[in-house]
């Protein structure tokens, strides 16, 4: 399995963290990396400046050309396990709409938005028939 | 003069569909040489920088950016600062930008009338780190327009200078460029963002207010960017020089058709972020999806795309960024819009990043014949080394750790980290 999540770093963009401290997104993405063993382990952890949820931090997002749109807010370091298992079945599914059923229960009402993909649009497929953002598990490139 | 050989490297030249194996001769501020696969470059007297196969890519160029935007929630709160605070900010927000891959930007619209010019300036001499800038004017609008935020009994500062005839625009136009902008910005349509006061299907400039403007920026040789959603909007740009088109939303098939026959004078940026976050991620500022409906913001998109799907098809150059600094599409998240690209005019991942580059590089260089934005010989050495392909992963692009080095002007901002896992990708 494998997937991939966006994390911000900045939270809490109205609170400053004392100087020298990681801040609470800081800590949150430090969770989910030590857990993967890393920022590219089965998981991609992108680590961004902001996910515009900045009111209620901290934020984390799925997002996937052509799925669902799922963010979330609220979180703390201790949602990184159930973040991360969501994150493997976001990848998985066919349109990023996974039920919120199927979420680890403490984390369904973290989720602030569930953004359907703009219709029309399907992922571009490159010339090599390669749908874009694969998410390999390892570094690499192109076959 | 210093020379650093890059080896290892798989290349994003800027221009094409594929990486490839090969390495790169950095001379002083310009790429000496490029190998291809199977291919090496002489090695001595050079630096050599092995960069464990990691991506080597043109540095990304923001063609409508507001360095001085404070991440603010309305336009008006975008200049409510003291200047002080504001030259600091905007040094800050500099630096940001080249700490994410930017190696050059287009002033957009400055806040105040000289941040743009004075950041400009220390970055230039060497004071400050940041992207090559080209300072940009104030909002130039009338009375009404979008960023007037004044009331008839209430002052109230904004982003514009506000000029209503053609010879208050003339005026405005000649003092800017005395203080020394390089691109006059107008306003000749309204927004969402000024709602109720203008939509963004609405021109308020006249033919002769506009042609004051460009006539007079042209003569002297500065550019020119005017925000313009409406159909008639667009037109006045084709019609008067205006380089920059922001946003061309409503821009109708007659039109676009219009402009693909001059489309190698005219650069078309959406600044979609300024759509789609507002409409669906900016709830915790109160603007609701449904809010976001009702301001028009939602139309705006959902035009938008449209229009953008079709100027794709018509091979006119649509470039990615834009209108980041505000709350919901803070600074720092830029990169963000290569995704934009893709999920909603249906970009290939290779052809938004030739705009960010390539196309961006052409657009900042405008007639200096200068060369940036790509991997070539002879082109200026503003360089990214990636940690993996971002042809398969845009996302990439947005997480700074990503970025293994940053090179401006043959000058390391950021030195090479090295890869988590190196790889031996040169052709052997
Ligand atoms: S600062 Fe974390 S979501 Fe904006
Ligand atoms: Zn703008």
């Amino acid at each position: 399995m494998a997937g991939k999540i966006f994390v911000c770093t900045t939270c809490n963009r109205y609170a400053h963290a004392p100087p020298g401290e990681p801040t609470p997104g800081q800590k949150l993405a430090e969770a989910m990396i030590a857990i993967e063993g890393g920022r590219r382990g089965p998981v991609a952890i992108r680590t961004v400046v902001c996910l515009n949820n900045c009111p209620k931090p901290c934020a984390a997002a799925l997002r996937q050309p052509g799925k669902y749109v799922i963010r979330f807010s609220g979180l703390s370091a201790g949602d990184a396990p159930a973040l991360l298992e969501i994150a493997e079945r976001y990848a998985a599914s066919m349109d990023g709409d996974v039920p919120l059923r199927d979420f680890p229960e403490h984390l369904r009402c973290k989720v602030s938005d569930r953004i359907p993909p703009v219709r029309g649009v399907v992922p571009p497929v490159s010339e090599h028939g390669l749908v874009h953002d694969p998410v390999p598990a390892l570094p690499g490139f192109a076959p | 003069m210093s020379r650093i050989l890059i080896s290892n490297v798989m290349i994003f030249e800027g221009t094409e569909k594929d990486l490839r194996p090969g390495e790169v001769l950095v001379q002083g501020n310009r790429i000496q040489a490029v190998a291809g696969p199977g291919e090496s470059l002489p090695r001595e007297g050079a630096e050599i920088l092995d960069a464990g196969g990691a991506t080597l890519m043109p540095g990304m160029v923001n063609t409508h950016c507001h360095l001085t935007y404070n991440n603010g929630t309305t336009v008006a709160e975008l200049t409510a600062l003291p200047v002080e605070e504001h030259v600091l900010l905007t040094m800050h927000n500099a630096r940001l930008a080249l700490d994410m891959g930017f190696t050059a930007a287009i002033g957009a619209a400055s806040a105040k009338p000289r941040l743009d010019i004075v950041i400009r300036n220390e970055i230039n001499a060497g004071k400050i780190p940041g992207p090559r800038l080209l300072a940009g004017s104030p909002e130039l609008t009338v009375t009404g327009g979008l960023a007037d935020d004044n009331k008839y009994d209430q002052k109230h500062p904004s982003i514009s200078i506000i000029c209503d005839t053609p010879d208050e625009f003339r005026k405005v136009v000649r003092t800017m460029i005395r203080e020394g902008v390089d691109l006059i910005k107008f306003n000749n349509s309204g927004d969402s963002f000024c709602f109720p006061r203008m939509a963004a299907y609405d021109n308020p400039m006249t033919d002769a207010e506009v042609a004051a403007i460009c006539d007079t920026a042209n003569n002297i040789g500065k550019r020119l960017a005017a925000h313009a959603h409406a159909d008639s909007s667009v037109r006045q740009c084709m019609k008067y020089g205006v380089e920059f088109i922001f946003h061309a939303t409503f821009a109708t098939d007659e039109t676009i058709e219009q402009l693909e026959k001059v489309k190698d004078r005219h650069y078309v940026s959406p600044a979609i972020a300024a759509r789609y976050n507002t409409t669906y991620e900016a709830k915790d500022w109160g603007i609701t999806t449904d809010v976001a409906e009702i301001i028009g913001n939602k139309r705006e998109l959902e035009e938008g795309i449209k229009v953008m799907r079709k100027m794709r098809a018509a091979g006119i150059k649509v470039l990615p960024f834009g209108d980041y600094g505000f709350a919901w599409l803070p600074h720092g998240t830029e990169a963000r819009d290569l995704e934009h690209f893709v999920n909603l005019f249906g970009y290939e991942p290779w052809e938004v990043l030739r705009a960010a580059t390539a196309w961006g590089g052409e657009a900042w260089a405008g007639k200096s014949g200068e060369k940036m934005g790509r991997v070539q010989p002879g082109y200026l050495a503003d360089i990214l080394l990636v940690d993996g392909n971002p042809l398969y992963d845009l996302s990439l692009l947005q997480d700074r750790h990503s970025l293994l080095a940053i090179m401006k002007d043959g000058l390391f901002h950021k030195p090479f980290q090295g890869r988590a896992t190196d790889m031996r990708v040169a052709a052997e």
